[in-house]
């Protein structure tokens, strides 16, 4: 059931990404569809305990590694999410337009 | 003692971009700091001469980070396949570098976006596990998306963006992969995948496998850019700075490529070789005939760079031994003369201002240094003798013997001979127009005795051709070869003069009305960005589905 | 940023504790949720929010442009030195240089909160330094 829920996440961020066409509506769903991943390890991590990896905690515990993981996923999706942001305001400082398509043709006209 | 060595060819780059970092905030200490950003990459060429040892005799050097043994840590291995990708990323990260200190263009925070692209690709090549293959390929990845966009021009910024898009969705393909395999095998260290899946009953036993395997490829694969995720590239390359666009074209597309190859033959996915054999014949083609059909010199030399790929890819799938190392050696020698080029034309195009082949007034007395050059990286790519093009496409020609996928090959060759007949225009020696110069100013010593330099090991690299041929088997297999085929033999040699004629003839084609007239239908292909994210998944269900 | 009462009022009370708690995240990382990212991160938000609310000038006078860019340096070349130093005690690069130190008089841990306060400050420095500097251009 979560899996499902999960792969909706990731299938509801790709589709931001493909089909919306505002730049910064495309970064939102590059945002959904990382979060989709994330929880799809720290789901994992969580079915073979629950409580925190730390020693004489008795109970079953959590899988320690994924969690890890994704707190370097979650790192490295902060600072590409940010760089794509900044490159947006750029190309919306130079273009006007936050539309993927007038952007491109915008680009394309300066070039051919 | 070698251990420790291992650990400073990732750690020099960072240090210098620690330094360069500085470089950026103190600004009398820009100048200074720059060069000792650079100069920090003569510590992996050392440590890269003397690992090569104990690589050569066939061990793998392993170096825990930390001192946590390998399940728990992250480990470092450097075996042949690894050491060759780092060779190529220092040489061509130094001359890059060399290239951009001079003139005093770039400050020191392009050097420190610089020195971490190439740490990040150090740790592509050196990582021992899946994860920190994830880390190192994005933080390669951030530096490119900031070093395309660094001049700040309308085509940078949106070529940037466009990559981070398709960069981004395609490793998160790679993370789903990395997720199937730690829930299958538990381990995410690469070499303990083989045996995971061996005692498993391998790839093609369980479903999840070789979804893993397929999504991992596809990951990767938007950053080698072969068809169909190859579309970033053109814009990518073409608007970059120019040093930019000969490191991304000469070492960066090669690092994904040797971590696919790696991750593919750790997971034992023969079956997937036939496909990518195709895939990189069809790439081959398809790209050389957009190259033939570009007008703007930088997008030319891209599209040549997935046509060259193609090659690499295709002779991968040929799959015998011979043919990994053909692989390997076109990887070095386009590495080597693809950076030539766009460092030749990017000069070219600083001087002028123009990117426009037709509208660039013939440099060749200008830039007697730059020409020659270019045209020792332009018939190295057309496979002329005594050029490292004819080795290499020598040894793919042996490697692919008897393959169906050849002949797109054979007539991508003749078809890279006629782009370059019609590149080879902007050096001609022709008189010197004095409107010529628009804000670059005629290059400086030290990025003159880059090309040189490089141009020489063009031609080095060509004339001992078989040597390094040998030697490339030897690092990759560990033992030397049985036999690896002349590649100088008189045929061999004459069979360059049919490919030539017809190079010549497809040029004349080309250049007459019906030839321009379609040149610009081709151009008008290329697809956006939306067009582009259908032909991932595309890809990844062919990837997925080729096993049935 | 039109400033409006509330905005002003709240933030100029809440930011130094946003500011507290992310410190507490760092300081803590290593036995309770949290970790130099994520004490980092806290710590930018709240300069974040002192900037929405209160303005750029405002804030860099409290957290000065050219300080934040040199405190992310000098954070990354320390971290850079703390993993060396683990090498020159031979316990490889980021390993643990006070493995074999008595215990009595430092915990071994505390080499996990050396990097988890460098990070933070790395990572807190950073963030708000840019978030500050795009916000800046909006005039």
């Amino acid at each position: 059931m979560i899996w499902a829920l999960i792969c909706l996440i990731f299938l509801v961020g790709l589709w931001g990404v493909t089909r919306k066409a505002n730049m910064v509506k495309k970064v939102m769903g590059l945002s959904i569809a990382n979060s989709g991943i994330i929880l799809l390890f720290v789901h994992y991590g969580s079915l073979s305990g629950t409580t925190a990896p730390i020693e004489g905690s008795g109970r079953a515990m959590a899988d320690p590694l994924p969690q890890a993981l994704m707190l370097t996923a979650i790192v490295v999706g902060v600072c590409v999410m940010a760089l794509a942001l900044v490159l947006v305001y750029r190309l919306y400082l130079r273009f006007g337009t936050l539309d993927m398509h007038r952007v491109e043709l915008g680009a394309w006209k300066l070039h051919d | 003692m070698t251990d420790s060595l291992l650990v400073w060819v990732l750690l020099a780059p960072l240090m210098g971009a620690v330094a360069s970092l500085f470089g950026k905030l103190i600004r009398p200490l820009d100048r200074p700091l720059s060069w000792l950003g650079v100069a920090s990459l003569a510590v992996p060429i050392a440590a890269l001469v003397l690992l090569l040892e104990p690589v050569i005799s066939g061990k793998s050097v392993r170096y825990a980070l930390g001192g946590w043994p390998e399940p728990y840590g992250i480990a470092l291995v450097l075996d042949g396949l690894s050491w060759i990708s780092c060779a190529l990323t220092t040489v061509i990260a130094a001359a890059v570098a060399l290239f951009s200190l001079g003139r005093r263009r770039y400050g020191a925070g392009y050097f420190f976006f610089l020195l971490m692209m190439v740490a990040g690709m150090y740790g592509v090549a050196l990582t021992g596990d899946l994860f920190t293959m994830f880390v190192s390929f994005e933080v390669v990845a951030v530096a490119v998306y900031v070093l395309i966009a660094w001049e700040g021009t309308a085509t940078g910024l949106a070529a940037s963006y466009k990559y981070l898009v398709l960069s981004t969705t395609g490793i998160l393909f790679f993370l789903f992969g990395v997720f199937l395999v730690y829930r299958d095998l538990g381990v995410l260290s690469i070499s303990l995948i083989s045996e995971g899946l061996e005692a498993s009953g391998g790839v093609l036993s369980s479903p999840a496998m070789h979804l893993a395997l397929a999504s991992l490829c596809v990951g990767i694969g938007v950053r080698t850019a072969f068809i169909p995720f190859h579309t970033w590239l053109p814009e990518a390359h073409a608007y970059a700075p120019h040093p930019i666009s000969a490191v991304l074209s000469g070492a960066m597309i090669k690092v994904s490529l040797f971590a696919m190859i790696r991750i593919i033959l750790q997971f034992g996915g023969d079956y997937l070789l036939e496909l990518l054999m195709w895939i990189g014949a069809v790439t081959a083609l398809a790209a050389v005939i957009s190259a033939l059909s570009q007008s703007d010199v930088k997008r030319l030399l891209a599209y040549h760079s997935i046509s060259q790929l193609g090659y690499m890819l295709a002779v991968f799938g040929a799959g015998s031994a011979l043919a990994l190392t053909a692989s390997f050696s076109h990887a070095l020698n386009h590495a080597l003369f693809k950076s030539l080029l766009f460092l030749t034309v990017g000069a070219a195009v600083s001087l002028t201002g123009q990117r426009n082949l037709y509208r660039i007034p013939p440099l060749g007395r200008r830039l007697p240094a730059f020409s020659a050059a270019f045209f020792a990286g332009a018939l190295s790519i057309s496979g002329i003798p005594p050029f490292n093009g004819f080795a290499s496409k020598g040894l793919i020609t042996a490697g692919m013997k008897g393959s169906p996928a050849y002949p797109l090959l054979w007539v991508t060759s003749f078809l890279t001979i006629a782009s370059f007949i019609k590149l080879g225009r902007i050096f001609l020696p022709g008189e010197d127009r004095d409107g010529v110069t628009a804000g670059g100013g005629n290059p400086g010593a030290l990025q003159t005795a880059v090309v040189v330099a490089l141009g020489v090991l063009c031609l080095g690299t060509g004339v001992f051709g078989q040597t390094m041929a040998r030697g490339l088997y030897r690092i990759l297999h560990g033992t030397a070869p049985a036999s690896i085929p002349r590649l100088f033999s008189g045929g061999k040699l004459l069979g360059v003069l049919p490919a030539a004629a017809l190079g010549a003839a497809a040029y004349m084609a080309v250049s007459t009305d019906i030839g321009s007239r379609l040149s610009r239908r081709v151009r008008a292909l290329a697809p956006e960005l939306r067009t582009v994210l259908l032909f991932f998944f595309v890809g990844l269900l062919a990837f997925a589905a080729v096993a049935y | 940023m039109k400033k409006t009462t509330i905005l002003d009022l709240i933030s100029r009370k809440l930011a130094p504790f946003m500011l507290l708690f992310g410190l507490y995240l760092l300081t803590y990382g290593h036995m309770s949720p949290g970790g130099g990212f994520q004490g980092g991160v806290v710590i930018a938000s709240g300069v974040i929010l002192l900037f929405v609310a209160q303005g750029v000038e405002a804030t860099a006078s409290l957290f000065p442009f050219r300080s934040l860019s040199l405190l992310e340096a000098g954070a990354f070349l320390l971290l850079v030195a703390a993993g060396l130093a683990g090498l020159a005690a031979g316990a490889g690069f980021l390993g643990n240089p006070i493995a074999g130190v008595d215990v009595r008089m430092v915990p071994r841990a505390s080499m996990i909160l050396v990097y988890n306060v460098l990070i933070g400050l790395k990572v807190g420095a950073g963030i708000s330094f840019m978030c500050m500097y795009l916000f800046r251009e909006d005039r």
